[in-house]
């Protein structure tokens, strides 16, 4: 048991450093995938092997995938190389979190058991999915079905932020735009079919840009 | 009962006007909007006369809670209340209103805004029933307020002029000049009605207080018996005092009333003659349980009222606007009404209430006709001689000034003469301050007579007669003014004192105790003093000496107490505003000072202020482990 | 049985590390990843607490935060692709409009 946890420690802090270090976007998200992977064992090692599981599925397996997903379709895997514009801030980080973590070991240290180990493991009954669904349906009902609300507000919220916006002023040509306070007998000269060609021209832009 | 329309509907019904006339305007294009609101206020009318026809016991109609625990043991609601006297001013209302509606759609008929000021009209009339017809001082109260609004609205209702749109640059200036004063006389009413209504709401305050109440049945059933300290309803009764003399243009809140004849004429006529400046006699006469245990405040209100009266005539002696002497005629026959209240007289002071609503009424349209007639020409000097061209306006005029001069069979005589009998009997200095002002009443009024339609004409334009519409009102007004007075013929005249005894059923009245001979004798002086001012009028219209009146330019400018205001308050206002202004502006070049002696060391933090999300985490990221940082050292030193 | 404290502690370095990397990477979606690292860091330790009293309220804490985290996620990355689309770049840097 032991072992199990010095060993998964050990490669989840080195998946850690990698996502923090790794030049590369792609090395850097693989990293934190191995970092996940290592987390989910200690979730199995801590009596929550339903947790493991959903850690693999959800996290290690769908969020990674979208975040892979947009470095490659933003084509953001380079990291920046200008100067960086905020001074020390690397050594003040370095030096923030060495004494965070350091702190964190310490108070981790004195935090004592309120009950045997022994004990509380069996009290959670291997943590299945039983015992979950118990609690997430009984005694956390009420969050459980805020949570699915939110899901849903965070769907309509990523269609919505992504969409394109039907008319941009600012994207429409100087030649093809009104002139403000144009008499209205002109304005209606402009033809009915002109916004959407734009947007047309528009979209095509974008995707020789996106390339 | 049962079959009788509620009282709900006298407020409601105007109030549906404005609300139509206001949000759908367009759906009325010329007159139409102006017959709708008559149409609304004749319906109004209607439904007051079949309450006053069946008329019993007073009737309280609630119709929702509204205050919670404002009442004894029960919520405040919004009620209406209909004894004799609220019956009587809803006539008065409804009915005057009425045929200034009448009026006023042949008056504002090329006004631009016409519509608008039948919705303004209505919502005055509509307000004006819910304050007469509230069952408790609060809803009296929105009423209160909402008058004096209509009253803003409608006295600058030429806020920008009669001709801003004049192709005339001349013209348009004069118009602009027109306008600044008119919404100067708009705001001085309105700012004068505020310190009145502080009075009332001080007045309200202290009645919950004292009675636990402010519904007016009960108060009235409560004051009876209650153990009050007696400073405290002496006290009560001159806060609504203040709130009364705001509203009706008293001493020493009386110089908005003048200057608000720059409104329409029709509102001249329906608002600061006939109704709204009556609603201070009207409080009065509501709240005479509470008077009746208040002699000294009542002294106070009798005071008021006579010394206004006074000042009102003094003021008008020498006018030459044709408003504004009526509307210092108007100062002073409110003083007559408070007068009357003031000693108790209630029905003496509601009856002349009534007959001035007539015959006052009556002057100001029929000095609206005149303005029409001569192309807004107001002033009375540039008239005369118009009894030739304007025979049904003059003679209704005639009625009008005949009344309030107080002459035998006109209504003013009968009226008049009550409040004079009243006055005697309790105070004589009163009752010779009455005596004098009806003198001068007699006059200011033959004055305005002789100067408008006797002598020869002495302006430039082409009168003409009023048409039809005009002359329908003037002359149902001049059959009131005349007729009125047979309402209430005393007993010494071998009457039987018919309103006496209508109104004594809603308040009690006091008994008469003066011998008939004393009677006689003072109808005698009362009449007597009517024909002297007349003949001196007409004398002095002989000599050709009216253009300038009595007292010269004291009278003109209204003993001087605008300029008393303007120097008293307004000045040092100005004065302490200045002077605060240059404390300010110091103060202002200090704290500048040194906020520019700060910003050089604050500069510096701005450049931590960079803009970059990472440089505030790195400090939030310092400030987070100095302090876990801390927390663990802390938790090893205990540990250790 | 592996004692509670170790756990703490590990969680402990995983959170100091992903806010090293919140605070010293320069495009959007590598802070967005260290802020992943921190989320799992807290996980590790409510699972931890879990375990030792015995009570599996942590754990559903748990089971919620992997919920929000990927709601998080996804608003997340469309207002990083909104960006994108609006300025061409992903640098944290370059977005500086709340500069003092």
């Amino acid at each position: 048991m032991m072992l199990a946890f010095i060993l998964l420690g050990a490669l989840a802090i080195v998946g850690g450093v990698i996502t923090i270090a790794a030049k590369n976007a792609v090395h850097a998200s693989l990293g934190l995938v191995g970092t996940l992977l290592c987390v989910a064992g200690l979730f199995a090692t801590l009596n929550a092997s339903f947790l493991a599981a959903t850690q693999v599925i959800v996290y290690a397996g769908a969020v990674m995938v979208l975040f892979l997903f947009v470095i490659m379709l933003l084509n953001a895997n380079q990291p920046v190389t200008e100067r960086d514009p905020v001074p020390y801030v690397r050594e003040l980080a370095g030096i923030g979190g060495t004494l965070l973590a350091g702190a964190f070991v310490v108070l981790a240290f004195t935090f004592k058991d309120p009950r045997p180990l022994a004990e509380g493991a069996e009290a959670l009954r291997g943590g299945s999915a039983l015992v979950m669904g118990e609690t997430l349906l009984t005694r956390f009902l009420l969050p459980f079905e805020a949570v699915s609300i939110l899901l849903l507000v965070a769907i309509v919220g990523a269609v919505a932020l992504v969409q394109r916006p039907a008319a941009q002023p600012d994207g429409v040509p100087d030649e093809l735009e009104e002139p403000v306070g144009a008499p209205q007998e002109e304005r209606r000269q402009v033809p009915r079919g002109a916004a959407p060609a734009l947007m047309q021209t528009r979209g095509a832009q974008d995707g020789e840009v996106r390339a | 009962m049962d079959s009788l329309p509620a009282l709900y509907l006298l407020p409601l019904l105007p109030l549906l006007g404005f609300a139509v006339l206001m949000v759908l305007p367009r759906l009325f294009p010329g007159k139409t909007g102006g017959w709708l609101a008559t149409g609304m206020v004749g319906a109004a009318f209607i439904v007051a006369v079949i309450r006053y026809l069946n008329q019993g016991a007073p009737a309280h109609e609630t119709l929702w809670a509204w205050l919670p625990n404002m009442a004894l043991n029960a919520n405040l609601s919004v009620g209406f209340w209909l004894d004799q006297l609220s019956a009587l001013m809803a006539l008065i209302i409804t009915g005057v209103g009425f045929l200034i509606h009448l009026y006023s759609i042949s008056y504002m008929g090329h006004d631009p805004k016409f519509t608008r000021f039948f919705a303004f009209l209505n919502f005055f009339v509509a307000m004006m029933l819910i304050l007469v017809l509230a069952d408790s001082y609060p809803l009296m109260f929105v009423g209160w307020e909402g008058v004096g609004m209509a009253s803003y609205l409608l006295i600058g209702f030429w806020f920008n002029g009669r001709n801003s749109e004049a192709g005339d640059a001349q013209v348009r200036a004069a118009s602009d000049a027109e306008a600044i004063s008119n919404s100067n006389a708009a705001r001085k009413a309105f700012i004068m009605n505020r310190i009145g209504d502080l009075g009332f709401m001080l007045g309200m305050f202290l009645l919950f207080k004292l009675y636990g109440t402010l519904s007016i049945p009960e108060l009235a059933e409560r004051v009876e018996g209650a153990q009050v300290a007696q400073a405290g309803i002496e006290l009560a009764c001159l806060f609504l005092l203040v709130g009364a003399v705001g509203k009706s243009g008293q001493l020493p809140l009386t110089t908005w009333l003048p200057d608000a004849m720059a409104g329409p004429t029709p509102v001249s006529a329906l608002i600061h003659a006939a109704t709204m400046v009556t609603a201070g006699v009207y409080l009065v006469a509501r709240s005479h349980f509470l008077y009746d245990l208040a002699p000294n405040a009542s002294t106070w209100v009798a005071w008021v009222g006579g010394l206004t009266a006074l000042y009102g005539a003094l003021s008008a002696l020498n006018q030459s606007d044709i408003k504004k002497i009526l509307a210092y005629s108007t100062v002073s026959q409110l003083g007559y009404m408070f007068l009357a209240v003031g000693l108790h007289a209630y029905s003496a002071g509601v009856f002349h209430l009534l007959t001035h609503a007539f015959f006052k009424a009556l002057l100001f349209l029929a000095a609206g006709a005149v303005i029409h007639a001569l192309h807004e020409e107001q002033d009375v000097r540039k008239m005369g001689g118009l009894h030739r061209f304007m025979p049904f306006t003059h003679l209704v005029s005639v009625a009008g000034v005949l009344a309030i001069a107080g002459i035998p069979i006109w209504s003013g005589f009968f009226s008049k003469d009550a409040i004079l009998a009243a006055a005697y009997e309790q105070s004589l200095p009163l009752y010779l301050i009455g005596l004098g002002v009806a003198l001068l009443t007699a006059f200011y009024m033959g004055r305005w007579y002789f100067l408008v339609w006797r002598g020869a004409y002495r302006g430039h334009g082409h009168p003409h007669e009023a048409d039809t519409l005009t002359k329908i009102p003037l002359g149902v007004l001049a059959a009131l003014a005349t007729l009125a007075g047979f309402l209430n013929i005393p007993t010494f005249l071998g009457g039987k004192h018919a309103f006496d005894d209508y109104i004594g059923r809603a308040i009690p009245l006091h008994a008469h105790e003066i011998p008939v001979a004393t009677e006689w004798l003072l109808t005698v002086f009362a009449v007597l003093a009517g024909v002297i001012g007349l003949g001196w009028a007409f004398l002095a219209h002989r000599r050709g000496a009216l253009a300038t009146g009595p007292l010269g330019e004291l009278s003109r400018n209204s003993l001087y107490l605008d300029a008393l205001y303007d120097n008293v308050v307004s000045a040092p206002s100005r004065a302490i505003a200045g002077a605060l202004d240059t404390v300010d502006r110091g103060t202002d070049d200090a704290l500048n000072g040194v906020a520019r002696n700060a910003s050089g060391p604050g500069g510096l933090f701005t450049l931590w202020q960079s803009g970059f999300v990472r440089a505030y985490a790195v400090s939030m990221l310092l400030g987070t482990a100095a302090i876990i940082g801390y927390w663990a050292l802390k938790t090893i030193g205990s540990g250790a | 049985m592996v004692p509670t404290t170790s756990y703490l502690a590990l969680s402990g370095i995983l959170f100091a590390l992903g806010m090293i990397g919140v605070l010293t990477r320069r495009t959007a979606i590598m802070v967005f990843l260290s802020v992943e690292l921190m989320l799992n860091a807290a996980n590790l330790a409510l699972v931890a607490f879990a375990r030792s009293w015995g009570d599996p309220t942590g754990q559903t804490a748990v089971f919620i935060v992997m919920t929000l985290a990927a709601a998080e996620v996804a608003i997340g990355l469309a207002i990083i692709v909104a960006i994108f689309r609006k300025r061409e770049t992903t640098n944290v840097d370059d977005l500086a409009a709340l500069k003092g």
